[in-house]
């Protein structure tokens, strides 16, 4: 009797966790649809990284325009809110640079396609900071030497910096969060950086807050 | 104690402080997010019915979905070069285009600069144009060197936009063009170019006040 009155409470307490657990995110699906109707709205596109479906997408009104699929996500930190954040800054090694045009330079010349800016001279590897102080860390999956020695490296750098970053912070008593990202290949994340413009606001949704 | 042993030593020491800091910053970051997570439970979900919040979630969703274009409507992707024309999901035909070259000019002794990029958002038609002459702005005569005329006839030069052309504002036009060679590349200063025979298909499509969404 005793033994069965057990596994009944255990089953009611796990009843009440999977109620919590549905309750959650269907509260955080609600966050996230009151924060992208706010961003249709406008007439910007914008970018929603969602890591239940595990793709971006980039959207218009509601439509989506674009999507790359995470091959996959890491986080690091307090979650990231659900609401529009804009895009503070794209930082890369080698930033992709404009070329200026010199005046009565082109008459006559047929070259001048070459000094152009285009998706093949965009970065695969690059870091995303948003406002709130989230960082997005974004990079391609490779096959090959260099690029699994390049992966071994920021997985190192992973597991490494933020803890200490998180120390640094919480003693100024600020927040961090990080999200390592790895997009399918270099043309998807070279395609992702071109259409990311500085200022875009971009949802971050997680079904679960953690 | 020999020289070997005390380096030995300090970088043991280093090391301790390292893996003390990284297990500290582990432990603060664990713990800071776990705390956060139940306080968003704690605060919004308790006052929350989960049949209401279900409702509001499918009013939400057609909201959304309201907003979308309901028609024929022109998708641009700059980085691919590549123009989609679509009713809802299916794309009911595409093209190469060139877009933006991203250059930047600056006025010889003057403050006005360009860059030349094309605008990325949301736009609609604004205006249809057959047989378009171009209009040529300030920055064509001083890219080329030479001075801004100042008779509005000197401006004008016909047949190098093509046989269409689709405003969509402050001076940005979706046109045919005489390089069929750079279509695919994005040479342009900000205006799409597209073949004549593909714009055609597009140009018949639409009509004024048609969105476009470029990125």
């Amino acid at each position: 009797m005793k033994l069965s009155s057990f596994f009944i409470l255990i089953g009611l307490a796990m009843i009440e966790q999977g109620f919590c657990e549905e309750k959650t995110q269907i509260f955080m699906e609600n966050q996230f649809l009151e924060a992208e109707l706010g961003l249709a709205k406008t007439p910007s596109i914008y970018i929603i990284f969602n890591f239940k479906d595990k793709t971006i997408y980039l959207k218009g009104k509601g439509k989506v325009l674009k999507a790359w699929e995470m091959k996959r996500a890491r986080f690091w930190g307090n979650p990231p809110p659900v609401k529009s954040l804009s895009l503070v800054k794209k930082s890369t090694l080698f930033p992709p640079k404009r070329k200026n045009i010199i005046p009565g330079n082109s008459e006559g010349k047929d070259n001048f396609e070459l000094e152009i800016l285009e998706l093949k001279d965009m970065p695969s590897n690059y870091t995303l900071s948003m406002e709130g102080g989230i960082v997005i860390y974004i990079r391609p999956k490779g096959k090959g030497f260099i690029p699994f020695l390049s992966n071994l490296g920021h997985t190192l750098k992973w597991y490494l910096f933020p803890p200490l970053k998180t120390l640094w912070l919480h003693a100024k008593k600020k927040s961090y969060s990080s999200i390592d990202i790895q997009l399918s290949d270099k043309n998807e994340a070279k395609a992702f950086y071109w259409a990311f413009l500085d200022g875009l606001k971009a949802i971050i949704y997680h079904p679960s807050p953690g | 104690m020999s020289r070997k042993k005390l380096i030995l030593i300090i970088c043991l020491g280093i090391l301790a402080i390292f893996i003390c800091l990284e297990f500290a910053g582990y432990y603060i970051g664990a713990k800071s997010s776990s705390e956060e997570k139940s306080a968003i439970l704690e605060k919004d979900l308790a006052r929350k019915n989960i049949g209401e919040l279900k409702a509001k979630n499918r009013i939400l969703n057609k909201k959304i979905q309201s907003l979308s274009p309901k028609g024929i409507y022109i998708v641009l992707d700059t980085g691919n070069n590549i123009l989609y024309l679509k009713r809802g999901n299916e794309t009911l035909c595409q093209a190469v285009i060139s877009s933006g070259s991203g250059d930047i000019l600056q006025e010889p002794g003057g403050q006005r600069r360009w860059v030349f990029d094309t605008p990325r958002g949301e736009f609609f038609v604004e205006s249809k144009l057959r047989e378009p002459d171009w209009i040529k702005p300030d920055w064509a005569f001083i890219e080329e060197g030479q001075d801004i005329p100042k008779d509005f006839d000197e401006r004008v030069e016909p047949g190098v936009l093509g046989d269409y052309a689709l405003g969509f504002g402050d001076g940005y036009f979706i046109h045919g063009t005489l390089y069929t060679r750079l279509l695919g590349r994005n040479v342009t200063h900000g205006c799409i170019r597209v073949a004549d025979r593909d714009l055609e298909a597009v140009f018949k499509s639409v009509s004024i006040g048609t969105k476009i969404f470029i990125y």
